[in-house]
């Protein structure tokens, strides 16, 4: 059989198992260590570079009556590991004392054994460091170079970080379950001005590591080039007036929709105040969007968000959240599946070893049964393409502009009212008559009314927008995506803009 | 010896490091949650914490520089974490700066009620919790979300020019958040009586029943705006703080340029003065050194208005040719003043049509340089004659650096907040939340 990952430390887990047993009590262990190498590049020189290496182990602790406590130490020594189950145990007893919330669904778990290492195309040192740096270097001064005018230089940020984040999860009941994630992503900030005004754009590209450097490198450039394309042209750009409008949105914003607005409302450890949820229980079976609306959430091997097990040591399967607009799977771990009244997907993740898991989306997506075609990758749609394909698909009328909400910003949501607000990187106006720029403006309403306004998609899927989850304090990869574009009718409940 | 000595003996030996500097910091947490009303539950146990962590910087004798992290395993195997970091070397002139010993005010940090917190005082904890769920039934609240947590900690500060600093503290935090409408709590550096913690989280409490009320929210337009002083601050801290950065203003990622400080450029109304108090005893956003080594002081950013200087570091003051600053703590160690402030029973009675903004969602999305927002508001209440009406949902869009400049700007201070609320005409545009 394959040797675990973190296999140095099996005497030590081995020692803390059995501590845990003579103290009559059950016991996940969770040991992680992250080796990683980041780069920042700022207007053609390297302005830092770090490398990481961080280990350490945390402990969920139960009673046979269900109470937990939780410790974690990043000192891999057995006193330090003993130490921190006496601090769990004592947490454990006072939970006991205290007659605080029991759940004892780690008793039904199956015990697993395995080793989940995802293929990458390079390894993590296949790249010196020195040579890291300059193709960084160079991609930032190429990106520099997009500017539109010699006078007026281009402000380039370029950001990358590879990492691997191996982890090993082993329970009282035998479980031994490892598996690595690799990470790398490449970021390209890019600032213009002009007469005192200031526009930042941004381009993203995520992968397991060198990749987006090196096969994937055009690629790369060419979002980069959008984002310094828009951040200039946007200096000249008037507001867009607020209002309800048919809109388009581009596979991020797609998939800000889903994970901000309707993917945390999901997830099962909240849903007594979700409006995905009815007295703690997920409202399995309701009509809640469009009938071709279908939203699902899994990990990809080679994905930014991927993740094969979850904290937990349970396989982490995929979650029809909708399917033809009806609600069918909680985002739910193992603790609370059973509450929720839905089926363990085990969406249990956890920043780090010394995080709390919580359920939560790993590559979420918006897809429909049927999309018009698109020829060509996303990044060679312009709004003249979209246009276009508006108006082969009949949605494109006289006197009824398409607001194309165009990159994706960030957003926020109220899991508790539905509200959410997303931002995008640029507006454009599509018309019979042409398109025109405009600057960003936010994207609000209420989670239900934009999901029953989806009416049509644009393109094959496109999965790889990515982005980091806040949740819980804990930061951790997030991805997804939609076809290239969504179009949604008007609502009175989504408005574009503000005052 | 002690673990930074042990780690500082190995610096200390090579040969090929020519300067380095070490912060270490080691750290016991304990807390417990509630999550969606369950208290101690798998997503809220009782949790203890132990951690040792930090970071390096070293100039090689080559000149080139590295950085690396440090924690509680890194001694055993610090000759593969320093190989690993002399192959990431690399060439950084203006950040090879390394201090030597400094003259620090001594600021206290540490309560002593707070260790027994971790022994014979936890239970404590448990205390906390019962307030806060006699709070949401009291207010009638459906769901409970908070918690309350501590903290202890040291940290050390070592240098090859013989900077040798080090600091204890403590912390202890609580929230509460009903309905998942809205929360309020607190961090600090002492123990909080629970009758503190009752009347602080009561302030949000206080605004349920209100904020199930939905009202029509009048037309839009300019209106008059309060908003609350977490949003204020919110606003200030990614408009202001967030172009402040000499980082950012040396590479030309910032609202004001190099050449603003030296003329000293109003950018804000004239009677606006921004500083930073570091000093204050067991502030809970009090320091006594930066992480490089540079001793803190009461700091003026901007004064009657103008800017006064740009938060610099040791790397990017020696780019600018300025002195490195204070950066700002927490919130509590901000403060903003104005010609005339007023207290918030005083200015509500005034009030014929306004919008009390307790909460929005978005501001991370803006565009940082631009100054512009265009914010929805999670929670908002509506005030007319004085008197607050129920809720309205409504966007607001300006430009956060124009409304700095706005004469009918007023400073206004809420019962137990430390920084103030905002009150100012706003564009905003009013979502129905009734029918008829």
């Amino acid at each position: 059989m394959t040797q675990p990952l973190l296999y140095e430390h099996s005497d030590l887990l081995r020692h803390l198992l059995d501590s845990a047993e003579q103290q009559h009590v059950y016991i996940i262990a969770r040991l992680q260590r992250v080796e990683s190498r980041g780069i920042t590049v700022a207007n053609g020189k390297t302005e830092g570079v770090a490398t990481t290496l961080s280990q350490g182990i945390g402990m969920h602790v139960f009673d046979k009556a269900g109470h937990t406590a939780f410790a974690a130490t990043d000192q891999l020594t057995k006193q330090n590991v003993e130490g921190a189950l006496r601090a769990a145990i004592a947490g454990l007893r006072a939970a006991a004392s205290a007659q605080l919330e029991r759940n004892q669904a780690i008793f039904d778990a199956p015990p697993i054994t395995t080793v989940e290492v995802p293929a990458t195309p390079y390894s993590f040192d296949a790249l010196p460091l020195n040579e890291l740096q300059e193709r960084v270097e160079a991609i930032n001064r190429e990106v520099m170079a997009f500017a539109a005018s010699a006078d007026r230089p281009l402000k380039v940020r370029t950001p990358f970080h590879i990492d691997r984040e191996e982890w090993r999860i082993v329970r009282s009941d035998g479980t031994d379950v490892s598996f690595m994630l690799p990470h790398g992503y490449c970021y390209n900030a890019v600032t213009a001005q002009q007469d005192g005004k200031t526009h930042t754009g941004s381009s993203a590209l995520s992968r397991t590591g060198y990749e987006v450097l090196l096969d994937e490198r055009e690629l790369l450039l060419q979002r980069a080039q959008k984002a310094a394309d828009t951040a200039q042209a946007l200096l000249q750009a008037p507001r867009y007036p607020a209002g309800n409008y048919p809109i388009v949105m581009d596979y991020a914003m797609a998939k800000g929709l889903a994970h901000e607005a309707f993917g945390h409302a999901a997830e099962t450890d909240g849903l007594r105040s979700s409006i995905l949820g009815s007295d703690g229980k997920f409202r399995v079976g309701e009509r809640l969007a469009a009938p071709i609306v279908t939203i699902v959430d899994e990990p990809f091997a080679g994905d930014h968000a991927y993740q094969p097990y979850s904290a937990n040591g349970l396989p982490r399967t995929a979650a029809t959240i909708m399917r033809g607009g009806v609600l069918q799977d909680a985002l739910a771990d193992l603790f609370s599946a059973k509450t929720a009244g839905t089926r363990v997907i085990d969406a249990a993740r956890a920043q780090s070893y010394g995080s709390v898991p919580v359920p939560r989306m790993t590559n979420i997506r918006i897809e429909l049964p049927e999309a018009y075609p698109m020829s060509g990758r996303f990044e060679d749609q312009t709004p003249e393409t979209l246009r276009a394909a508006l108006r082969n698909a009949g949605l494109l009328q006289p006197g009824r502009p398409v607001v194309y909400l165009a990159g994706y910003k960030g957003g926020q949501v109220s899991p508790a009212q539905g509200d959410f607000v997303f931002n995008c990187g640029a507006l454009w106006e599509l018309s019979v008559e042409g398109v025109k720029l405009y600057q960003p403006a936010i994207f609000s309403g209420q989670t239900r009314a934009a999901l029953q306004a989806i009416a049509a998609g644009f393109g094959p899927l496109q999965l790889d927008a990515m982005g980091f989850c806040g949740k819980a304090g804990q930061s951790v990869p997030s991805s997804g995506g939609s076809h290239f574009f969504l179009y949604l009718e008007p609502s009175p409940a989504v408005l574009v803009g503000g005052a | 010896m002690s673990y930074i000595d042990d780690l500082q003996a190995v610096f200390e030996s090579r040969a090929d490091i020519t300067d380095y500097r070490i912060n270490l910091a080691e750290r016991r947490s304990l807390g417990i949650g509630i999550r969606d009303n369950d208290v101690g539950s798998v997503y809220s146990p009782f949790s203890f914490g132990q951690s040792t962590g930090g970071g390096f910087m070293v100039q090689w004798q080559d000149g080139l520089l590295s950085r690396g992290n440090l924690d509680g395993n890194s001694l055993a195997i610090l000759d593969q974490v320093l190989a690993n970091a002399r192959q990431a070397a690399y060439e950084d002139p203006d950040a090879a700066q390394f201090l030597g010993p400094q003259t620090v005010h001594e600021v206290p940090l540490h309560s002593a009620d707070v260790p027994p917190l971790f022994d014979e005082r936890t239970g404590y904890l448990l205390e906390v919790v019962g307030v806060l769920q006699d709070l949401a039934e009291a207010y009638s609240a459906k769901t409970l979300n908070g918690g309350v947590g501590a903290g202890t900690g040291t940290s050390w500060l070592r240098t090859s020019r013989g900077l040798d600093l080090s600091t204890t503290s403590s912390s202890f935090s609580f929230s509460g958040s009903f309905d998942g409408i809205i929360g309020e709590g607190r961090s600090q550096r002492t123990v909080a009586p629970v009758d503190e913690i009752r009347a602080q989280v009561e302030l949000a409490a206080q605004y349920l029943q209100q904020l199930r009320q939905p009202v029509d929210g009048g037309p839009a337009g300019t209106r008059t705006v309060v908003l609350h002083p977490d949003v204020a601050y919110s606003l200030f801290s990614y408009y202001v703080w967030g172009n402040l950065g000499g980082s950012a203003i040396y590479h030309g990622q910032s609202a004001f340029t190099i050449d603003d400080f030296g003329t000293a450029r109003q950018v804000f109304r004239d009677d606006l003065t921004v500083t930073v108090d570091p000093w204050v005893p067991l502030g809970p956003g009090s320091f006594m050194y930066t992480s490089e080594g540079l001793p803190s002081a009461p700091t003026t950013y901007s004064e009657g208005g103008r800017l006064i200087q740009p938060i610099v570091d040791l790397k990017y003051a020696r780019r600018l040719g300025l002195p490195a600053t204070t950066p700002p703590g927490s919130a509590e160690s901000v403060q903003i003043r104005a010609g005339k402030e007023h207290p918030w029973s005083e200015i509500q009675p005034q009030l014929s049509d306004a919008i009390v903004v307790l909460s929005v969602l978005g501001l991370h999305t803006q565009d940082r340089t631009s100054g512009s927002y265009s914010l929805s508001t999670s929670q908002a209440l509506l005030i007319q004659e004085g008197t607050i009406k129920g809720r309205v949902k409504v966007t607001l869009t300006g430009n956060f650096f124009d409304q700095l400049r706005d004469t009918s700007l007023q400073l206004v201070h809420f019962p137990g907040q430390s920084s103030p609320g905002f009150v100012l005409p706003i564009d905003v545009a009013v979502e129905r939340t009734v029918d008829g």
